[in-house]
């Protein structure tokens, strides 16, 4: 199948944002017409993080903007930041979602994974996992103590459709990611993975295909560069990836 | 950075593919063009046309005009030729040269058409063209999303459905090709227009870049871009000349120099015998300039390529073209930093960052020393008006 | 020409609808049986599982509406599972009974594991429906789906078909029932080529 190229956005107070390493965030645009120029331009997917839910899981996640964006662009949508109840993931769908996207309530509640899944399938559910590297070793952002390979198992056999790996020490930086450490999580699991964080330029793009990865999320290079997706694309097609 | 084995664009041009032969997919689209069966095309235009012509509208159609030679061609050949009676619309970017203006004066009044300006104040300009600088190295926001927007918006509120641009894109790059005849729509306005940018994220970043400042959403009203509801519920249908005649560059200024006395110009960074290209903008050379610092490559590769595929370069006299015109800093440059209020270093940095892959950035000396020695005719009143 | 579009609790009905207003449709959201009956043309958009969603359309009536509107001839589009409950049995959840317009089954792509084909994959178009959508061979589609549809034998009502573990029906046109197994909803500019063929179709 094709390679993926992923626009991931976050929301803040209804407006997208990005940063570096998720601090000093600044403003990227409007989502509802920011995401229908990714769909113009041939973005496969669009992951929308709402920040403010995510951060304090009492904040209602803004399902108006999902809405907005789900009715602007024709384009396939995973929403998350805050989606820790049942109730919350159902109104992430009717509002326009596609999949879910689950990260922090896997550490506390990954129960709902089946629920979820029961209802709309296990292709809708993405897992999320952040991760930063200490002392050579990958560790999990929110656990440092649990062992990463033994979590990435676990959430493999929760009955999730597929993974997205964040490098959060890298977001932002433009250095790419650290090719050695994506091989050895590709090998560890058979679910479809999505790596994100880092990537600032098309030769790190086309070295993260060279190596195995097959989707990518892309949040600096279309945020604050001259990156148009379609441009991105056609660059890659020279290389002769399946690419859309 | 590679080059095409036909013409002398590099791969880091925005959207070329190759074939198997190295040869890029713009020079393969002007093979394309060869095989369309053009005297369908005619036939489809006359039925176009004949379909748009409303006896209750004064006008048949809108013709998009800024005074260069597409926009000047396509209105010739469609008033003398058609026998159209077009609305002229033209978005006035704020740096028109005074050759395009005397040509714009004496090609309306010599096709007797009526005639819309409009001019945006360039307070907000200036904001919109630091803040695509700063995001997507390239600070004209507002002139490519304002010709844009205008004759559209001015097509549904004045009824005209058909509007007429000119030269289709794939005559230079490959957004899309000359398989099918090309159409400007929402799809197209975000994909290779607005550099991904519409109003209402302008909107946002200038907010979050001024807090303080007064600015409504109300300023950028000029630049927004009607839904593809509107459009298809209207029925307003944007098409190009070109799609329906074979483009011809050197073919069409000849006839609009010699049919409307149309004078070319002569613009920073290109050799003096392009006199007909570009000369509309005062800033066209730091636009040129800001390409060859992120991508590598100028104005001259460009005009250079479209010779070598239309049969009237050679590839190694390109070359040389290219050695000598590209890359040389212009003048206009000192007055790009003036109206922005930043200085070279500043401006130096903001570029670093919007380098494409695989070119790399020059070195701070070489920005600051490789000049071109070429001062336009109207630059001093230029600076003048911006002091 | 009043476009309807099927509600029977089935999600993302408004990207269906605003796909229609890309074009300048203003669509209409119909859920009883009387407006289906009545209407011009029908869009039955399909997300969910095949068995509850059948049960739910007999207890409302909706399925005998539908088939009716199968005999007014008027054009349908069915979409993902709203082209799947056009078979005859669904292998779902046990079996359920499909309108049986077309001479197949619905099965599972795998016994063993549940496996889902979701993401962009291309379709190809039968040589002589090339030019029906305006579309290009090899044209790439959003699917998410985890059974597909299984002719008893070979059918020219397979307008196009696709590879994934096997290959499969991607386009079906039976008379005025049009039928895909991807998403035109999320499928860009080539899912518009398809809702802008069936505002114009005339079976």
């Amino acid at each position: 199948m094709y390679k993926r190229i992923i626009a991931s956005l976050l929301l803040d107070k209804k407006k997208l944002v990005k940063g570096i390493n998720f601090k000093n965030h600044k403003i990227v645009g409007f989502p509802r017409t920011y995401c229908k120029s990714l769909g113009s331009q041939m973005i496969d997917e669009i992951f929308i993080c709402d920040l403010n839910s995510y951060n304090d899981s009492r904040i209602i996640p803004d399902y108006k903007t999902l809405s907005e964006v789900s009715s602007s662009t024709m384009t396939p949508l995973t929403f998350g930041g805050g989606l820790n109840t049942l109730d919350r993931i159902k109104l992430s769908f009717n509002s326009g979602s596609d999949k879910v996207y689950l990260s922090s309530i896997l550490h506390t509640n990954i129960s709902l994974v089946e629920q979820t899944a029961k209802i709309y399938g296990s292709q809708s559910i993405v897992a999320g996992i952040n991760v930063e590297k200490i002392k050579g070793k990958i560790k999990i952002l929110e656990d440092k103590e649990k062992n990463f390979f033994n979590w990435l198992n676990e959430i493999e056999n929760s009955g999730v459709g597929e993974i997205k790996i964040n490098f959060v020490d890298r977001e932002g930086t433009s250095n790419g990611f650290d090719i050695i450490d994506c091989k050895e999580i590709l090998k560890k699991t058979n679910l479809p993975i999505i790596f994100e964080g880092g990537l600032g330029s098309l030769d790190q793009i086309k070295d993260a295909f060279d190596s195995g990865i097959d989707s990518v999320g892309l949040g600096r290079m279309i945020s604050f560069e001259d990156n148009n997706i379609f441009k991105i694309k056609q660059f890659l097609k020279n290389y002769n990836y399946e690419i859309r | 950075m590679k080059k095409c084995s036909k013409c002398v664009m590099p791969d880091t041009a925005e959207t070329l593919t190759f074939d198997k032969n190295g040869v890029c997919s713009v020079c393969n689209q002007i093979e394309q063009k060869k095989n369309i069966d053009w005297d369908k095309r005619a036939v489809d235009l006359d039925n176009l046309i004949k379909k748009y012509k409303d006896k209750k509208n004064k006008y048949d159609c809108i013709v998009p005009f800024s005074g260069g030679k597409d926009s000047t061609f396509a209105l010739w050949y469609l008033v003398t030729q058609k026998k159209i009676n077009p609305l002229v619309v033209r978005f006035d970017h704020n740096f028109l040269r005074p050759t395009i203006l005397e040509n714009t004066s004496k090609v309306l009044s010599k096709l007797k058409v009526d005639f819309i300006d409009f001019k945006p104040n360039f307070k907000v300009i200036r904001k919109t063209m630091l803040e695509s600088l700063k995001r997507r190295g390239d600070f004209c926001w507002h002139c490519h999303v304002g010709i844009t927007a205008l004759p559209i918006n001015t097509a549904l509120e004045k009824k005209i459905e058909l509007i007429f641009y000119g030269e289709p894109s794939s005559e230079y790059s490959s957004f899309y090709d000359y398989t099918k005849p090309e159409e400007l729509n929402e799809e197209k306005f975000n994909r290779s227009i607005n550099l991904g940018i519409n109003a209402e994220d302008m909107f946002e970043m200038i907010k979050s870049s001024s807090p303080n400042e007064e600015f409504s959403i109300e300023d950028l009203k000029p630049y927004f871009f009607p839904s593809s509801y509107d459009l298809k519920k209207n029925k307003i249908f944007a098409s190009y000349l070109g799609n329906y005649i074979p483009w011809d560059v050197k073919k069409q200024v000849e006839i609009i120099k010699k049919e409307l006395d149309w004078k070319g110009d002569r613009v920073e960074g290109i050799p003096p015998e392009y006199d007909y290209e570009k000369i509309e903008c005062m800033m066209q050379g730091s636009r040129d300039y800001i390409k060859f610092l992120k991508r590598g490559f100028g104005r001259t590769t460009h005009l250079a390529s479209i010779d070598i595929r239309n049969d009237r370069l050679k590839r190694d006299n390109a070359e040389e073209l290219v050695n000598l015109y590209d890359g040389k800093r212009p003048k206009s440059l000192d007055l790009l930093l003036k109206i922005l209020k930043i200085n070279e270093k500043e401006f130096y940095e903001i570029l670093k960052k919007q380098v494409v892959y695989p070119n790399e950035m020059i070195s701070y000396e070489e920005f600051q020393s490789k000049k071109s020695n070429f001062s336009p005719k109207d630059i001093q009143g230029w600076f003048e008006k911006f002091k | 020409m009043k476009i309807s579009i099927l509600d029977y609790g089935a999600c993302n009905l408004s990207s269906v609808y605003n796909s229609f207003k890309n074009l300048g449709i203003d669509a209409k959201i119909i859920n009883s049986a009387k407006e289906i009956i009545d209407s011009e043309k029908l869009i039955i958009p399909g997300v969910g599982a095949a068995k509850n969603s059948i049960e739910f359309l007999r207890s409302q009536n909706l399925f005998y509406a539908i088939l009716e509107l199968i005999e007014k001839e008027k054009p349908i589009l069915g979409i993902c599972l709203g082209l799947q409950m056009f078979s005859e049995k669904l292998y779902e959840d046990g079996i359920s009974k499909g309108f049986s317009l077309l001479n197949a089954d619905v099965v599972r792509f795998n016994n063993n594991k549940k496996i889902t084909h979701v993401g962009w994959n291309k379709i190809k178009i039968t040589e002589k429906y090339k030019n029906f959508f305006q579309l290009e061979n090899n044209s790439s589609f959003y699917f998410c789906h985890s059974y597909f549809l299984k002719f008893h034998e070979e059918s020219n009502l397979i307008i196009a078909s696709t590879d994934f573990k096997l290959n499969f029906p991607s386009i079906v046109i039976k008379n005025n029932f049009m039928g895909v197994q991807f998403h035109p909803e999320k499928s860009q500019a080539n899912g518009l080529k398809i809702i802008e063929k069936f505002i114009n179709w005339k079976p």
